[in-house]
């Protein structure tokens, strides 16, 4: 595996509150990379270490194999999309797209090309004679995003850049992201807080919080498989269920909750567990079905009520009582809403303990 | 698991793991002073110049007061307190600057609230009005009082025909709250402003009538505003020198009394510790406004900026406001009125004929003075602006060790009054190794250092109006601290550079206490001459330069208007 950018136990202080607590992992070369987590969580804070406007307090930080703890923010080469654009107010839109290329001695020639060629592949080349005052929200995006590729950096960096922008833009430009960073073959690290955005748009998740790296996996690992409870209650709807292992054996785990028991096929899960301990299990509201009849074997099957209904446009989302549990299912389709007593049925794949700290 | 153990380890033990923290970081802080030498260089020579041309000199000053033949000596001190006159003018300076602050502050908030919050009509010219006060010569006022009400003024001997003692405490009450108004509206207006008018309405949706919604909401949210307000008028009145050597007569205040016994006894020593008697306070003042009063600001949390418009108060609030502003703006204008009529006035309070010999006379003679004052405000208006904005730059952007301290003396020399920073310089400046004295240099350094919050203070509205953000694109792009300078912050400060220039220059012009030791026969400026003048009854003579000298001024402000229009925002009141 190559390592664009490596972290090796990077940690940040602001006074006595720990901003990133000795994160530790590496960057594939040319992949997208997504920092997840809430609001102060760190992600920025890394981010920004990464770019070099905050030195670490502990740990170091490689780029293409080089270590760069100290190297000051202008020489790492590390290509920035600002969450507020930050396009110089001063300079043409063409200006701002070249401005790096005046600290990297490209002929004049050159730049223009260089700028024009990147300018084209944006969709901004007939916004080039303008100022940034005089462009809309998505152009100023563009711009920011040209500004940073020009360079050819060692690593895109992204602080959340498509907060700003309204939800449809937003869906829109996030393929196209995406499409870019595919075709240039470049590494990208983007920051955001949105679960959504970051299950579509990254190749890998990082998920912190409180300053720690909580999981980091592919995002159907990080939606379905999560690590720790933080990160299932954070990604999503998800129902949490206390239960007890009564058996493990080579095909599956039995768990009871109460009187009911489920099946779990075991060889979905990495974390081992013994008979009589007490875990949580998550089960996505989409991957519990919702029936008037009961379903075919190979599913666990629990008898159960609908208590409530609200319709969400492509799904309807049920809050159901099964089995002394409160359950949520999200069932595709516009039939009319079903009532009343029902067959709640569940996957055994779909069934993963979530491992508590011990 | 490993890194977990660790951490268990350093959380148990917190002592360690904080001592480690903070030497971390002043490891981190002295690694990114060598990273970044331009910053480094500039907050240097920022800092050198300030040591050298503000702390060195004052605390010369403070030293010379217990400085004796054989060191250390409290004679002076003790001389003082036995010096009856000398005591009862520490306590006048102090009355003075108690009453003088309340009413200023009074006539200062209301012309704020009828300015920010009243739908009257007039209010750019009362705006005006507040201008010309805050360009014009700070004794002014104390000038064309003496022509009005005067032994010989022209209302009270010539329309009245009654003799009345303008000089006193009365007298000089009423000229230091018109003079100093403007200075109370400045800051209040700001601080009105912020406050959103959706706060009034919401006051109102609840059930509060009128006066409640302005008790309950306008008021303690101006409290913070109107405090910072009046420690900066007692500030100055406690360091005005040009008025009380006008108006004063037998009430004898410590700059008054400080000049006296330079000019009068040669005696420095005294001098000094009058000085330091008026020191104190005026750094307890500044103190006060710089760190608590400042920290009270409520910041207006809400969610989109409202474009309400204020809630209009009732009839009889508005017209009583609309008259008191009116009936203020009046005497301010009779003040320049006196002053334009005295320029042509043969002999004020005697003959009223009209000549022209006045403004010949001062054409002549004034001519080099001003001259002088043009070379010296022009040079330290774009020192200030240059050093201002640099200064708040590093201040503000870097996190260098020390800013806290380069903060703290570059916004001081605007609270120290201007002769005692005078009486600084004559004391270092005359023997090696700097020997200044009756050179240009030393009036142009000493106007740079005084009015270097001036710039500081355009550079930091400047500054905090861009974006951190852009500048770390720049540098993330790959420009160094110079190149980020040069091709992203100094073209956005322009305006920033413009409007300190534009405040530095019309401070220096206008100057008067802190350069009045400094002036030689030779460099010459036209305030200390005008106040000579007036001092010595020559009404017509001072009436005719500080017409000049305001002519300048207020062209130098139009010229700055027409040129820039909307770019350099100057006064924004």
């Amino acid at each position: 595996m190559k390592e664009a950018v490596y972290l090796n136990k990077a940690t940040k202080r602001f006074g006595s509150v720990m901003a990133v607590d000795h994160a530790t992992f590496a960057v594939e070369d040319q992949s997208f990379t997504v920092l997840l987590g809430p609001s102060g969580c760190g992600k920025t804070t890394l981010l920004r270490s990464i770019a070099g406007f905050y030195d670490l307090d502990e740990g170091r930080i490689f780029i293409k194999g080089k270590d760069v703890t100290n190297v000051p923010p202008h020489k790492r080469n590390t290509g920035m999309v600002f969450q507020n654009y930050a396009l110089f107010p001063h300079m043409k839109v063409f200006d701002n797209i070249a401005y790096g290329l005046k600290f990297r001695q490209s002929p004049k020639a050159e730049a223009e090309q260089r700028v024009r060629k990147v300018a084209g592949m944006l969709g901004i080349e007939h916004l080039l004679a303008r100022f940034p005052a005089q462009l809309s929200g998505g152009e100023q995006q563009r711009v920011a995003v040209a500004r940073a590729l020009v360079i050819e950096p060692e690593v895109l960096l992204l602080d959340e850049p498509l907060s700003n922008l309204d939800a449809k833009v937003r869906v829109h430009v996030r393929v196209e992201l995406k499409k870019i960073q595919r075709q240039l073959g470049i590494t990208a690290i983007h920051v955001t807080h949105d679960q959504e955005e970051a299950l579509a748009i990254g190749d890998k998740i990082v998920v912190m919080n409180r300053g720690r790296v909580i999981q980091i996996g592919a995002p159907t690992e990080i939606y379905f498989k999560p690590k720790a409870r933080f990160v299932a209650d954070f990604i999503g709807t998800i129902n949490l269920l206390k239960a007890t292992v009564a058996k493990v054996t080579e095909e599956e785990i039995v768990l009871s909750l109460g009187p009911s028991t489920l099946l779990l096929a075991s060889g979905s899960e990495e974390t081992s567990v013994r008979e009589g301990q007490e875990v949580t299990l998550s089960v996505r509201p989409e991957s519990v079905q919702v029936s008037k009849e009961k379903p075919a074997q190979g599913l666990n099957i629990l008898e159960g009520e609908i208590r409530d209904a609200i319709f969400m446009g492509s799904i309807t989302r049920y809050f159901l009582r099964a089995a002394n549990l409160d359950l949520i299912a999200d069932v595709q389709g516009s039939d009319a809403p079903l009532k009343g007593n029902i067959y709640v049925g569940m996957d055994r794949s779909k069934l993963h303990i979530v491992p508590e700290p011990t | 698991m490993g890194e977990d153990d660790r951490r268990l380890i350093v959380s148990s033990l917190p002592s360690f793991s904080k001592k480690k923290a903070s030497r971390l970081t002043s490891v981190v802080k002295a690694r990114r002073l060598l990273k970044d030498p331009t910053t480094a260089a500039l907050f240097l020579g920022a800092f050198l110049f300030m040591v050298i041309f503000f702390v060195w000199p004052l605390s010369i000053m403070i030293a010379a007061s217990v400085e004796g033949p054989s060191g250390l000596s409290f004679t002076y001190y003790t001389d003082f307190l036995t010096r009856t006159l000398l005591v009862r003018s520490f306590w006048n300076s102090l009355k003075m600057a108690a009453i003088s602050t309340a009413s200023a502050t009074v006539v200062g908030f209301l012309f704020a609230y009828a300015t920010t919050h009243v739908d009257m009509p007039g209010k750019s010219f009362f705006r005006g009005i507040v201008i010309l006060q805050l360009i014009s010569l700070p004794f002014t006022v104390g000038l064309s009082f003496l022509m009005l009400f005067g032994r010989r003024g022209l209302i009270t001997y010539g329309l009245l025909g009654r003799p009345f003692e303008i000089y006193g405490w009365h007298g000089l009450w009423v000229v230091q709250t018109l003079t100093f108004f403007p200075l109370a509206y400045l800051v209040m207006v700001g601080v009105l402003k912020s406050i959103d008018p959706a706060l009034e309405y919401a006051a109102r949706n609840l059930g509060a009538g009128g006066a409640h919604a302005f008790r309950d909401i306008v008021l303690p949210l101006s409290v913070p505003g109107v405090a910072s307000a009046a420690l900066l008028v007692a500030m100055n009145v406690l360091g005005d020198f040009g008025n009380p050597a006008l108006i004063a007569g037998d009430f004898s205040v410590i700059a008054t009394e400080a000049y006296m016994q330079i000019v009068g006894w040669g005696n420095f020593k005294m001098a000094a510790v009058l000085c330091n008697f008026l020191f104190l306070p005026v750094f307890i003042l500044f103190v006060a406004q710089k760190y608590w009063v400042s920290r009270k600001f409520y910041v207006t949390v809400t969610g989109a900026p409202t474009q309400l418009e204020v809630r209009k108060p009732r009839k009889l609030v508005k017209w009583s406001l609309f008259v008191f502003c009116l009936v203020v703006s009046m005497m301010i204008i009779l003040i320049y009125l006196s002053i334009a009529l005295g320029a042509f006035t043969k002999t004020w309070g005697v003959d009223y004929s009209f000549t022209t010999a006045h403004l010949e006379y001062v054409m002549f003679q004034g001519i080099p003075a001003i001259r002088n004052a043009l070379i010296f405000s022009l040079t330290s208006g774009l020192a200030c602006a240059v050093l201002g904005v640099f200064d708040a730059y590093v201040i503000f952007r870097k996190n260098m060790p020390g800013r806290q301290a380069l903060d703290f003396i570059s916004t001081l020399p605007a609270a120290v009054p201007g002769f005692i920073l005078g009486i600084g310089y004559i004391l270092s400046f005359n023997t090696p190794p700097l020997v200044l004295t009756a050179t240009a240099y030393i009036i142009i350094l000493n106007n740079i250092v005084r009015d270097l919050p001036t710039g500081f203070q355009a550079g930091m509205a400047g500054i905090q109006q861009i974006d951190l953000s852009i500048e770390e694109a720049s540098v993330n792009l790959g420009a160094g601290t110079l190149q980020t300078l040069r091709n992203v912050v100094v073209p956005l400060l322009k305006s920033a550079f413009g409007a300190g220039f534009i405040y530095a220059f019309i401070k220096c012009m206008t100057t008067v206490s802190a350069v009045i030791f400094l002036i030689t026969p030779e460099w010459n400026l036209p305030s200390p001459i005008i106040l000579g003048l007036a001092g010595h009854g020559y009404w017509g003579q001072a009436a005719a330069l500080s017409a000049i000298l305001l002519a300048i001024v207020v062209s130098t402000l139009l010229v700055c208007r027409v040129v820039a229009g909307k770019r350099i925002q100057l006064f924004e009141v």
